[in-house]
């Protein structure tokens, strides 16, 4: 009787062994999991340095007189200086005039290089008039994208 | 007789004891282990993106601020905003000698520093044309790099911060 009072308290050990071992598996799992998502991200946020350079650029321009001119040969170049060479960029500037009665989409300059479909590409704008006796006769909107 | 079985089996430890205290000292381990890797990697990403915020706050004070006072370069010793701007992005030559000016330990109390400074300016070819601090080699380092325009010429404006 001693006997099989003995084998059946080993088998409960074993029951009770197993079911440790899955929840302990399962809660390694799971930790693991949450450090895995809920930690810092290991992806570079440092972003805001080519956000500023654009915004920058299209300041100076805007403040040298290149972007008045819309000559794209010196718009190109002017960027292409002060952007670097590692930095890709497309500036695209649309001009309005007034009509008399509405602001109307005159003129289109498209300067660069197509979107990248992959990249992260960051834009910025800048607007800026063109004023005749105190009367604004056209504005115009640069928008200028860069990526790496 | 059968006294003699309880007493022996009573001093034993059971198997499967042993090995769910085995389990739990693994697991207890384990939580300890990535809890500390989770600290340590939050505590570097953390001590990063504070410089990284302090790299940009001094870039913007010093390319779109004119300082405070407004006109302290006039008055060196009373300046409490080193501000470079005459505009948004336009250098004051004024401004940027009285920066050269002050002791480097000041520039960096000015900006509520107690790391090490470093900034420069240089034309787009790479000429060096003022520079506040000296670089430090074999040390770790948030930049940014502004456009700005600095005696009649497009300039980049570069603030490290090391580490």
């Amino acid at each position: 009787m001693t006997d099989r009072l003995n084998s059946s308290h080993s088998r409960k050990g074993h029951a009770f062994t197993i079911d440790a071992l899955l929840g302990t598996i399962l809660f390694i799992l799971l930790l693991s999991t949450i450090l895995a998502y809920a930690g810092p991200s290991r992806e570079s946020s440092w972003n805001i340095p080519q956000e500023r350079l654009a915004q920058d650029a299209l300041i100076l321009m805007d403040k040298m007189g290149a972007l008045d001119s819309q000559n794209t040969t010196l718009i190109n170049l002017s960027l292409s200086q002060m952007l670097g060479n590692g930095t890709k960029f497309r500036l695209d500037m649309v001009t309005y005039n007034y009509s008399g009665a509405a602001f109307i989409s005159t003129n289109n300059v498209l300067i660069g290089q197509t979107l990248p479909s992959e990249s992260t590409v960051f834009e910025t704008e800048r607007a800026f008039f063109v004023s005749d006796n105190s009367t604004v006769g056209n504005y115009t909107i640069a928008r200028l994208y860069v990526w790496k | 007789m059968s006294n003699e079985k309880d007493w022996s089996q009573k001093g034993s430890v059971s198997m499967d004891f042993v090995f769910a205290s085995l389990l739990f000292i693994l697991l207890l381990g384990f939580t300890v282990v990535a809890y500390q890797g989770y600290v340590d990697t939050y505590l570097k990403d953390e001590s990063k993106r504070n410089l990284e915020s302090n790299v940009l706050s001094i870039s913007e004070i010093l390319v779109k601020s004119k300082g405070y006072p407004s006109s302290w370069e006039t008055n060196p010793a009373g300046v409490v905003v080193p501000g470079l701007a005459s505009s948004e992005n336009i250098l004051d030559n004024d401004k940027v000698i009285a920066l050269g000016n002050l002791s480097y330990n000041s520039t960096k109390q000015l900006f509520g520093l107690n790391k090490e400074l470093f900034i420069s300016i240089k034309t787009l070819d790479g000429t060096l044309v003022f520079s506040k601090g000296t670089e430090q080699e074999n040390m770790s380092s948030v930049a940014i790099e502004r456009l700005v325009y600095f005696n009649r010429t497009a300039c980049r404006l570069k603030v490290r911060i090391y580490d």
